[in-house]
């Protein structure tokens, strides 16, 4: 089944300039429940942009976008936010974690909107972040009391915690040294293997590509390869 | 819950700036309501001289005497009109008999309101008996040659306690009437002019002075405590119910002061609106600051789930929550200053002759008012939530792809 669908999207974007900026042009391809899948090429492939559209957070300039069975092009911002809520998880390259939040918080953040009873939020962010190796003396700081390293699992935590049917990770290594990325990269291919979550990535670390099950390249905005390995 | 969090740590986030704005919010308010509460105490001075002075809360007298005070406009049976009065309890009377004339010492003449009272049913009215700075009242006996002066008109005529002056006025033959009458005592009033108008004498006195026989020119009433004044006057009308009479309150009697008041009203509003669009740019430019740094955390909170009208209201609870510090502040500081001067009174003896022309002594008591307070609470929420609704909305309209990556 697949969890993702997309159907010959386009985006053009203007840029500071108000330049037309063709950033993907006529994208189709699918992918299935519990991949641990890539996107990859240079930068300025349009690699964010596809990932972003997948997401919910951009609109495609044609085209459709079926996401968790919804198609996402037609939904209103709440309508988008409740999606982005209910059904997905985020994995930005900068952490992206809200400063005034202690670790707990944030990892608990999207269970609190969904109005998960404290007890069930506490049992599931502690699981999760005994999972991700993050020490208990950590959960009451906040983000920049914390490494990068400690950041980046909190927000997969925060990620996790939600039981999201996909989670969209943008060049989640990029701000790590090697060692912690690839420490955190086995993490998340074993939380794909034993939960059978979906991982979608972008990025170009080649750390990222050699794990992915799947790694589709990107062009100037085209699709010019999909390999499964 | 967990918006109610992000919100008030964010107020903490930078405490100077919150600092500034719970001042800004807090010094507004206290301008307002200290502006209201002197202005109010000015005010209700200006109307208790009225009523405590002359006539108290209710005058009762002949149709048409108000608008032309001649002799011959006098209550023909006062006391059917006191008895009639009796049957409403708590009412305290005193009969006047009012006459315009001349008073004349040894070297000048002065034009004059000549009070005939009675001394002991006055001194529940008004409060002459207790405005004494020099000699006494006058005894009961109200046929006793006794005057009692203002002042100002002492000087005036230069005449001290001791003295005699002669008053003389057209009676209700029209002939010159005359009497000569020993001053024997002083009093101060908040107005140098009332001073110079007023003088008392016995009732009896004043009678014969007028070529009166039992016949008074007015009747004034002084209502008991938590009184409605309109209900009052409406109660005493239909009790007397005589076309004969004319039955007026305070209020009837000085339209220009509750012109003033009515305008003051409406002017409390205009000084509290400026005020709060003073502080209006001040709140919406901080918030439009947090706003501009904290794009990326709105486009963060958004895309894991948080709806925009969540990021509205996020922004709504941080400006309720100053507000309410703000407005403690101001309240605070307000009870703070006002209860102190309300009690000790604000000294303006440098503004004396300017306060005198409005019937106002040099202390002034500020007073707060409920509709004051309500207003200055109302309108500070009002002010605030307006500040906060461009960049509120703004907040939420961010796309969450170009929030996430604002540096």
């Amino acid at each position: 089944m697949n969890i993702v669908a997309l159907n010959s999207i386009t985006k053009v974007y203007q840029d500071k300039n108000r330049i037309p900026v063709q950033a993907l042009t006529d994208v189709s391809l699918t992918i299935g429940d519990g991949e641990f899948a890539a996107l990859a090429g240079p930068s300025g492939s349009g690699k964010t942009t596809l990932l972003n559209i997948i997401g919910g957070l951009d609109k495609p300039t044609h085209g459709t976008v079926h996401v968790a069975g919804r198609e996402l092009t037609s939904m209103n911002r709440d309508e988008l936010a409740e999606f982005r809520l209910q059904s997905l998880g985020f994995v930005f390259q900068a952490f992206n974690l809200i400063p005034v939040l202690t670790a707990e918080e944030n990892a608990e953040f999207m269970l609190l909107l969904q109005g998960v009873p404290a007890e069930e939020r506490h049992a599931r962010v502690q699981r999760e972040f005994a999972e991700l190796g993050i020490e208990s003396d950590l959960m009451q700081r906040r983000p920049s009391e914390l490494s990068g390293g400690q950041q980046q699992r909190v927000a997969i935590a925060r990620a996790l915690v939600s039981h999201p049917k996909l989670i969209l990770a943008d060049e989640p290594t990029a701000n790590l040294d090697s060692k912690t990325g690839s420490v955190l990269l086995d993490q998340m291919k074993k939380l794909n293997e034993k939960k059978g979550v979906t991982f979608l990535f972008s990025t170009h670390d080649t750390m990222v590509m050699e794990r992915a099950s799947r790694l589709l390249l990107l062009h100037d905005g085209e699709l010019v390869e999909d390999k499964r390995s | 819950m967990i918006l109610w969090k992000i919100a008030w740590r964010n107020i903490w986030r930078n405490p100077r700036r919150t600092a500034v704005l719970v001042t800004s919010i807090g010094i507004g308010l206290l301008g307002y309501l200290g502006t209201s509460a002197f202005s109010r105490g000015f005010l209700t001075q200006m109307v208790e001289s009225t009523i405590n002075l002359s006539g108290g809360h209710v005058l009762v007298s002949a149709k048409g005497f108000l608008n032309n005070p001649q002799v011959r406009m006098r209550i023909q049976e006062p006391g059917v009109v006191e008895s009639l009065l009796q049957q409403t309890p708590g009412l305290a009377r005193a009969p006047i008999v009012s006459l315009d004339g001349m008073i004349n010492s040894s070297e000048t003449a002065a034009g004059v309101t000549i009070n005939g009272i009675d001394p002991d049913k006055e001194s529940r009215v008004t409060v002459i008996s207790e405005a004494l700075i020099e000699g006494r009242y006058l005894h009961n006996g109200n046929s006793a040659p006794e005057i009692v002066v203002g002042e100002a008109l002492a000087q005036k005529l230069n005449v001290l306690v001791g003295n005699k002056v002669v008053l003389m006025i057209s009676d209700i033959q029209n002939e010159i009437s005359s009497g000569a009458f020993r001053i024997v005592g002083l009093y101060r009033a908040p107005s140098s002019d009332f001073e110079k108008r007023y003088v008392y004498i016995g009732k009896t006195a004043a009678q014969k002075l007028a070529g009166y026989e039992r016949e008074i020119s007015s009747i004034s009433i002084r209502l008991q405590e938590g009184y409605v004044l309109e209900e009052q006057v409406e109660s005493i009308r239909s009790l007397l119910d005589r076309p004969d009479l004319e039955i007026v309150s305070w209020k009837d009697r000085n339209p220009l002061l509750v012109l003033s008041i009515e305008m003051y009203d409406a002017s409390i509003v205009i000084i509290a609106i400026i005020m709060f669009i003073a502080i209006a740019f001040t709140i919406a430019n901080s918030f439009l600051m947090v706003i501009h740094e904290r794009i990326q955390e709105f486009g963060i909170m958004m895309a894991n789930g948080v709806m925009p009208k969540n990021i509205r209201r996020m922004l709504y609870l941080e400006a309720l929550i100053i507000t309410i510090l703000g407005a403690l502040l101001g309240f605070v500081l307000t009870l703070l200053l006002i209860g102190y001067y309300g009690n000790a009174g604000l000294d303006l003896a440098s503004m004396a002759q300017g306060l005198a022309m409005f019937g106002v002594g040099t202390v002034v008591y500020p007073e707060i008012w409920a509709f004051d307070v309500t207003v200055g609470l109302v309108g500070i929420i009002a002010v605030v939530f307006l500040s906060v609704l461009y960049p509120a909305i703004k907040a939420s309209r961010f796309e969450v792809v170009d929030a996430i990556r604002f540096v």
